[in-house]
C-alpha cells in the first residue's frame, strides 16, 4: 500500500511525454527544479534609463512606490522629473531587485548620482522571498534566458533537507511538469468554455484582474502585514544572498548605493518594537554596508512619520510628505 | 507539528518503528512522549497549559470516586479550571473588548489592558475531551482511573490531539488501556484514509480555499460573487476538516486504535437535524449528552424545547470562536432545527420525503447549510451585516460572469467530494451497482482495488497541490 503510494506518481512522467513530448528545460534559475515556459526579457527599461539620464535611480516593491513621488522629488531636486527613474514593481523581493539592478540599470550604462533600493527588515537578504509561485512569474521580465549567479545563491539557500526532498520528488515524478499542464486545465476549463474568442477571453481576464486589483481589496488585505524573519542571521545568510552582488556590480561600476530600510506601521508617534534579534540584524547590515562603500538610511523612529502619514499595512498614503521628509533626511545626495 | 510536512513523516516514522517492539506499558510511555513531542513541538510552552487540564481532571476522578461526599466539588474545580483555561486564552479578549465597547457607548472610557497569548492550538478539543470523563464519573458512568501515564495518554494521544474527533473516555481510555496487536488490514485502511485526508487538504481544500480567500479580500463583493465565495468555503471547510479527521483516523490506525468516523457526508442530509448528525459527529454528540440533555432535552413543553435547543447551538457557537458572527452562526442552526422540526411535525411530514422529492430535500438542505457559512466565515461584523442585504439588482456588468466563473471553478475542485457523496447517497439508496461492488471488494480484490487508489490519489496530489498551503481552518479554535 506505501509502495503503490511512492510508485504510482512514477506513471505521472509517461502522461507528460504523451501530452507534452520533450520537456522543457529548467529556465534561467534550474535550482529551483521549476521546468516551463518562461515569458521572455523585456529591454524598454533599459531604453528609458539612457534616454532619460536620470540622476538618482530607485529600486523596490510597494513600500517605495507608496513612499516617493518622483514627480515631487524631481521638482524639489531640479529642473525636471526625469532626472529620478523608478525600477519599481510591487510585490518583488530581492531577487527583483537585483535583476532589474544588473540587467536594466546596469545594462543602460548610466552614470547616476546614487541608486536607491528600499526594503523591511531582513528582506535584503531574504534570498527565497518572492521568487517562488505568482510572485515569481513578474522575475521573467527582468532575466536573461541565464542568471548563474542567482541562480547560485538560491541553490545555496534550498541546501536544507526540506528543499532536498522536494526537489528530489519534483525530478522524479515530474510534477512540475504535470501540474504546468493539467492545472490549467482545470482552472480554465470553464473559462475557455463560456468565451470561445479570445478577444472576450482577454476582456473577461482583465474585468477579473481589476476588480480584484489592490483597489478593491479591503485594507487589511491589501496591508501586506507580513511580519520580519525572525530566525534571520545576518551573517549566516549574506553569503547566499543578493546583497555581495549588488555591492560588487556597484563598485565596480563606480555607483553609489543607498540602502533605505523603511519604517513599519507605528502606533501613533511610537515607532513598533523591535526583537532584540532584529536589532542585531539591522546593526549587522549597517556595519557590513559601511565597509562595503554602500550608504544606508534607516527610516526608524523618524518623529516625522507617525502613523498618521500610512494608509493601510506599511504603505504611506501621503507620498509627498514621505518625499518631502526623504529629500531633507538625504540633503547631501539630492545637492 | 501539521501532519502534511516532512517533519510529521520523519517523526511518524520514527516513532512507528520504535511503537510495536515495545510491550504494552512501553507503548503507552512511548505515545505520550511523542504526543507532548507533537504538541509542543513550535510552542513548548503548550505542553505545561495541557499537563495543568490532565493533573486536575485526573485528581478530580480519583477524588470523586475517594470522597463521594464532595463529588460536585470535585467536578465543580475541573470545570472551573477547564473552561477557566479556556475562558482566558480563548475568551478574556472577547469579554474585555465587548465591556470596553458598552461602557464607551454609555460614555466610560476605559482602556483594559489585553492580553497577549497565543491560543494553544486544539485547547478546545482536549479540554472537552478531559471534561468528558470528569462529568462520567461524577455521573457513575465510568470508574475514576488510577495510571496517570494511561489517563495523561488519553488526553494527549497525539493524531487527533489538535483539531479532533474529540474521542470519549469511554471508547479511548478504553482502547488505551488495552493491549494492542499489529493488524495489517487496519494499518492498510489507515494508508487510504491519510491519503484521501491528504488529498481532501492540499487539493480540494487549499485550491477552493483560494477562491473563498480572494472573495473575502474584497471590499464590496457583487452579490453573485460573494455566493459563490460562501460556496467556496462551504466545500473548503468540509473538506478541510473531514480532511483532518481522516488523517487522524488513518494514523491512529497505525498504532492500533480506531477514531469515531466524525463526518457522514454532511452535504447528503434530509434536513438540518440530520446534517447535525453528520457534520462534525464528535462535538455533535458531545453537546447532544453533556449540554442539551442536561438542559432538560426537549422536555418541559415546546418553549422551553425550543430554548434548550437553541442555547445549546448558540453555545455550539460560542466554541468555535470568540467573536459574534460565531454565536450568531450558532443561532441561525438553532433556529433552523427548531423551525424545521416544528414545520415537520404540523405538516405531519415523514423525516424523509418519498421517491424523487427527496433529492429536493437533500438540494434544499444544502442550500440552507451553505448559506449559514456567510455567517461562519465573514468574522467583521459591518461587512456581514451590508452582506446578507446585498441583492443581485446591485451587481454591475460583468460581474455574474466573475461569480459564476468563481462558481465553477469551486464545483470543479470540489468534484471528487461530490463523487464521494453519490456514492454514498446511493448506498443509501440501496443502488444495487453500489452495493454488489461494495459486497465484491474484500480479501485480496479489496486491497488491490485500495492500492489503485492510494496511487492515484498520491499521483494527483502531487500535481494538483495547491501553490498556496493554508493552515487547517479548526487549528483556529
Amino acid at each position: 500500500m506505501v509502495a503503490a503510494a511512492f510508485l504510482t506518481p512514477l506513471s505521472i512522467r509517461a502522461f507528460n511525454r504523451a501530452v507534452v513530448g520533450t520537456p522543457p528545460g529548467l529556465g534561467y534559475l534550474p535550482a529551483l527544479e521549476k521546468s516551463g515556459h518562461y515569458r521572455p526579457f523585456d529591454p524598454i527599461q533599459i531604453e528609458k534609463l539612457r534616454h532619460g539620464r536620470p540622476l538618482w535611480v530607485f529600486i523596490g516593491d510597494s513600500m517605495l512606490g507608496t513612499r516617493i513621488d518622483p514627480v515631487y522629488l524631481g521638482e524639489l531636486s531640479a529642473t525636471h522629473d526625469e532626472l529620478v527613474s523608478f525600477l519599481y514593481n510591487p510585490a518583488t523581493g530581492p531577487a527583483w531587485w537585483y535583476l532589474s539592478f544588473k540587467n536594466h540599470f546596469v545594462a543602460s550604462g548610466i552614470a547616476p548620482r546614487a541608486v536607491f533600493v528600499f526594503f523591511r527588515d531582513t528582506n535584503l537578504t531574504d534570498t527565497l522571498f518572492r521568487v517562488e509561485s505568482l510572485y515569481g512569474n513578474v522575475l521573467d521580465e527582468v532575466a536573461h534566458a541565464e542568471e548563474p549567479e542567482l541562480n547560485a545563491v538560491i541553490a545555496a539557500r534550498t541546501r536544507g533537507i526540506r528543499s532536498r526532498v522536494h526537489t528530489a520528488a519534483v525530478r522524479a515524478y515530474g510534477t512540475d511538469l504535470a501540474s504546468g499542464w493539467l492545472e490549467p486545465g482545470i482552472r480554465r476549463w470553464f473559462v475557455n468554455w463560456r468565451f470561445p474568442d479570445p478577444g472576450a477571453r482577454y476582456r473577461f481576464d482583465q474585468s477579473l484582474g481589476e476588480r480584484f486589483d489592490l483597489a478593491n481589496l479591503r485594507s487589511d488585505v491589501a496591508a501586506d502585514l507580513a511580519g520580519p524573519n525572525e530566525a534571520a542571521d545576518f551573517a549566516r545568510d549574506l553569503p547566499s544572498s543578493v546583497l555581495p552582488l549588488m555591492i560588487d556590480l556597484a563598485t565596480q561600476r563606480g555607483v553609489q548605493l543607498c540602502f533605505v530600510r523603511v519604517q513599519r506601521r507605528p502606533r501613533g508617534t511610537v515607532p513598533p518594537p523591535q526583537s532584540p534579534n532584529l536589532l542585531r540584524y539591522v546593526g549587522d547590515l549597517e556595519s557590513y554596508l559601511a565597509a562595503s562603500g554602500a550608504l544606508y538610511h534607516d527610516d526608524w523612529g523618524d518623529p516625522e512619520m507617525p502613523e498618521s502619514i500610512y494608509a493601510d499595512g506599511d504603505h504611506i498614503r501621503n507620498r509627498r510628505h514621505y518625499t518631502d521628509v526623504f529629500r531633507r533626511r538625504l540633503d547631501p545626495l539630492f545637492r | 507539528m501539521i501532519f502534511h510536512s516532512l517533519d510529521f513523516a520523519a517523526f511518524f516514522l520514527v516513532v512507528v518503528s520504535i511503537y510495536w517492539r515495545l510491550p504494552h506499558r512501553g507503548q503507552n510511555l512511548l505515545l505520550l512522549g511523542a504526543s507532548y513531542v507533537f504538541y509542543g513541538w513550535v510552542h513548548p510552552w503548550f505542553v505545561l497549559i495541557m499537563l495543568a487540564s490532565t493533573t486536575v481532571d485526573y485528581w478530580a476522578g480519583q477524588r470523586m470516586e475517594d470522597d463521594p461526599a464532595r463529588t460536585r466539588a470535585y467536578l465543580a474545580a475541573s470545570l472551573a479550571v477547564n473552561l477557566g483555561m479556556l475562558g482566558v486564552f480563548k475568551y478574556f479578549n472577547f469579554f474585555i473588548e465587548n465591556v470596553r465597547d458598552v461602557l464607551g457607548a454609555l460614555g466610560l472610557t476605559v482602556a483594559p489592558p489585553l492580553l497577549e497569548l497565543a491560543l494553544p492550538a486544539g485547547i478546545s478539543f482536549y479540554t472537552f475531551q478531559a471534561l468528558s470523563y470528569t462529568v462520567d464519573v461524577y455521573k457513575g458512568e465510568m470508574a475514576a482511573r488510577r495510571n496517570p501515564i494511561d489517563f495523561a495518554l488519553f488526553v494527549a494521544f497525539f493524531p487527533h490531539l489538535v483539531a479532533g474527533p474529540i474521542m470519549r473516555a469511554k471508547n479511548l481510555l478504553v482502547q488505551v488501556e488495552q493491549p494492542r496487536a499489529w493488524n495489517a488490514t487496519l494499518a492498510r485502511s489507515g494508508v487510504v484514509l491519510v491519503m484521501w485526508g491528504l488529498f481532501k487538504k492540499l487539493v480540494i481544500a487549499d485550491n477552493v480555499g483560494v477562491i473563498a480567500n480572494r472573495v473575502f479580500s474584497q471590499q464590496d463583493p457583487a452579490f453573485e460573487v460573494l455566493w459563490a465565495g460562501v460556496f467556496a468555503f462551504g466545500m473548503q471547510i468540509y473538506a478541510d476538516f473531514s480532511a483532518y479527521s481522516d488523517i487522524a483516523r488513518g494514523v491512529a490506525r497505525w498504532f492500533g486504535f480506531e477514531l469515531v468516523v466524525n463526518f457522514n457526508h454532511p452535504y447528503i442530509a434530509h434536513s438540518p437535524t440530520d446534517f447535525w448528525r453528520r457534520w462534525h459527529i464528535s462535538l455533535s454528540t458531545w453537546f447532544r449528552d453533556y449540554v442539551y440533555l442536561p438542559l432538560g432535552g426537549n422536555r418541559g413543553g415546546a418553549v422551553v424545547a425550543a430554548c434548550t435547543l437553541i442555547t445549546t447551538f448558540l453555545v455550539s457557537g460560542f466554541w468555535h470562536g470568540a467573536s459574534w458572527n460565531y454565536v450568531i452562526w450558532g443561532f441561525y442552526h438553532g433556529l433552523l432545527v427548531w423551525s424545521t422540526r416544528t414545520l415537520g411535525q404540523a405538516l405531519r411530514l415523514p423525516e424523509r420525503w418519498p421517491g424523487p422529492l427527496a433529492l429536493v430535500q437533500v438540494a434544499l438542505t444544502w442550500l440552507a447549510m451553505m448559506a449559514g457559512w456567510l455567517f461562519f466565515r465573514e468574522t467583521s461584523a459591518d461587512f456581514l451585516g451590508h452582506f446578507v442585504r446585498l441583492s443581485p439588482a446591485t451587481t454591475m456588468q460583468g460581474e455574474a460572469a466573475i461569480g459564476l466563473h468563481f462558481f465553477m471553478l469551486a464545483a470543479t475542485w470540489s468534484l471528487p467530494l461530490f463523487l464521494h457523496d453519490l456514492w454514498a447517497l446511493a448506498r443509501e439508496r440501496q443502488v444495487s451497482l453500489v452495493t454488489w461492488t461494495e459486497i465484491q471488494m474484500t480479501g485480496l480484490r479489496l486491497a488491490g482495488v485500495q492500492a489503485a487508489g492510494v496511487g492515484v490519489l498520491a499521483s494527483l496530489t502531487l500535481v494538483l497541490r495547491s501553490t498556496t498551503s493554508l493552515d487547517f481552518i479548526y487549528f483556529a479554535f
